[in-house]
């Protein structure tokens, strides 16, 4: 057997491509939110590195770059460095589960250089997939924590704290919002989640439906997105836990921002949307094998930039909540109303 | 000596390192950084043994919402940095630090010697799979099933299923009793 045909090999390949993807596609979901803000206030936005702008990202890059290292004074340094770390690894790690295709038969010719018989675009397929994303985007807390407490800066602290406990309690509203989907698949698998959605989109599910919008309400909470981003309300606290942070340090920040953000994206997509599944009567229209699997994973990524987009579309059409106003909604509203759905679930799936 | 081996030792170090800087650490932050780590560590053991379920959960419980309120608190309250004040700690951690390495490397050194040429037992090699027999009560026949949440469940829910509902009451208990106490501080305060 050929080093290239290795499975481990074959498994460095997919994490370099989804590495490559993650971090372009955070990069440029910078310029997309500048734009479309811009456009959401009839301005241009930043159009002029490159056609478009879509040099910006690059532009942005080498400045931060650039930009001269400060560390605040008695600041704890090596959690000060950790703090961002965290924050993208955790972002970073994410991707490793989701099946961006379907399992595809190769042909002959491929199957003989790379000595497998199918491919997927999924570097591990963790026994529980569903309870792996929700784990690793726990740890995301700490970066938060972190970056907070070591800068030595009140206004960060308190920012942490407020970003931290606002992610906790909407953790368990979003944990319970998936929890008809697992209940309705009978596995935590997220590829057995999304083939369970072929002909019906569990959107379109009663129980689905009303967990759709828990789902979304609590995914805006989680990634700190605008009705809720009071981690960085300006007129209270500087710019929130990231306040002491500048350079690259504050792009990796930024950037896994943004990349959690694609990473919601596709998971509701994957959830609720039926991700890469075509129904019957558009897979029997085509004939060919290839084109299903591209039409399939183009309405994939269709569907999750539609919800990329709506990240930015509310977030410049919607003020802020009070911070009272948000854990009251939490924690009196969003988690009762998950529990009630929950149930319902249940017995939806009885009686069927 | 092959890739599980490896991973089982140098997780035995991260564990054993961290359980240690848990307790020597003087800044209390850190310390709880340290049981982070731990708790990730003890994860990643799990996993290794195949308990994939397992392993998710004790990261999604312990580090994801019991560490982060550990951490609130310490954050919250003043913390003296005692390092600063005493040079005998340092001295500590040296020592620390260096028995563990030298022990990690002794242990390496004695499994690439080849002293484990005969297969040990206890070596994490390919974990029991994991699986249970169930009756399915509709049908009446007996079913194999395997997969990490789907024994868990099973024994939760069939076998275990009055000791884990008790076990949910208390805890219920618990958090009412939680709520009254700090209820009942803030109606005096006022």
């Amino acid at each position: 057997m050929a080093w290239y045909q290795t499975e481990i090999f074959w498994v460095i390949v997919k994490v370099a491509v989804i590495l490559f993807v993650i971090l372009t596609g955070g990069a440029y979901y910078t310029l997309a939110e500048r734009r479309w803000a811009a456009f959401f206030q009839m301005r241009l936005g930043p159009n002029r590195a490159g056609f478009w702008g879509l040099l910006q990202p690059l532009a942005d890059g080498i400045k931060f770059i650039l930009k001269m290292e400060t560390f605040p004074r008695n600041a704890d340094l090596f959690l000060f460095m950790l703090a961002p770390v965290i924050s993208t690894v955790t972002s970073l790690m994410l991707w490793g589960a989701i099946p961006f295709t379907p399992i595809i038969e190769l042909p002959e010719a491929a199957q003989k250089i790379t000595g497998s018989k199918s491919f997927i675009l999924q570097v591990s397929n963790p026994n529980a997939g569903v309870l792996y994303m929700f784990a690793v985007s726990s740890l995301a807390v700490y970066g938060i924590l972190i970056a907070g407490w070591s800068s030595n800066n009140k206004y960060s602290l308190l920012a942490s704290v407020r970003a931290t406990a606002q992610m906790i309690s909407y953790e368990l509203s979003l944990g319970l919002s998936i929890i008809p989907i697992i209940l309705m698949t009978g596995s935590l698998d997220l590829y057995t989640i999304i083939e369970t959605q072929k002909n019906s989109w569990f959107l379109f599910t009663l129980p689905g439906f009303l967990a759709f919008w828990i789902f979304l309400v609590s995914i805006f909470a989680e990634s700190n997105r605008m009705p809720f981003d009071l981690a960085e309300a300006e007129s209270e606290l500087i710019v929130g836990y990231h306040t002491e942070y500048g350079g690259f340090k504050f792009a990796f920040f930024m950037i896994s921002e943004y990349m959690n953000l694609i990473t919601l994206s596709l998971l509701a997509a994957i959830l609720f949307l039926g991700g890469w599944t075509l129904p019957d009567f558009i897979s029997s229209a085509i004939s060919n094998v290839w084109l299903q699997h591209a039409a399939g994973i183009g309405l994939f990524l269709l569907k999750a930039f539609f919800f990329v987009f709506l990240f930015v579309w509310v977030r410049w059409s919607v003020p802020r909540f009070r911070y009272d106003q948000l854990m009251d909604i939490g924690w009196k509203v969003m988690l009762p109303a998950s529990l009630v759905i929950v149930f319902i679930a249940g017995i939806y799936v009885y009686l069927k | 000596m092959n890739i599980p081996e490896i991973l089982f030792y140098s997780f035995t170090f991260i564990l054993v390192g961290s359980a240690f800087g848990v307790v020597f650490h003087r800044n209390p932050v850190k310390s709880a950084m340290f049981l982070v780590l731990f708790f990730v560590g003890l994860a990643a053991m799990y996993a290794l043994l195949g308990a994939e379920f397992m392993a998710t959960l004790q990261v999604l419980v312990y580090v994801g919402a019991i560490m982060v309120l550990f951490l609130f608190v310490i954050m919250l309250i003043t913390v003296r940095d005692e390092a600063l004040l005493n040079m005998s700690s340092n001295a500590g951690r040296t020592v620390i630090i260096t028995v563990l390495v030298l022990a990690f490397s002794l242990q390496f050194w004695v499994l690439l010697g080849g002293f484990m040429k005969a297969k040990g037992e206890h070596v994490v090699n390919g974990a029991a799979p994991y699986s249970t027999e169930v009756m399915n009560y509709t049908t009446g026949e007996k079913l194999l099933i395997t997969g990490n949440a789907e024994v868990i469940s099973y024994a939760l829910f069939e076998k275990y299923l009055l000791p884990f509902e008790l076990i949910s009451l208390v805890l219920l208990v618990a958090v009412l009793g939680g709520i009254l106490l700090t209820k009942h501080k803030r109606e005096t305060l006022q």
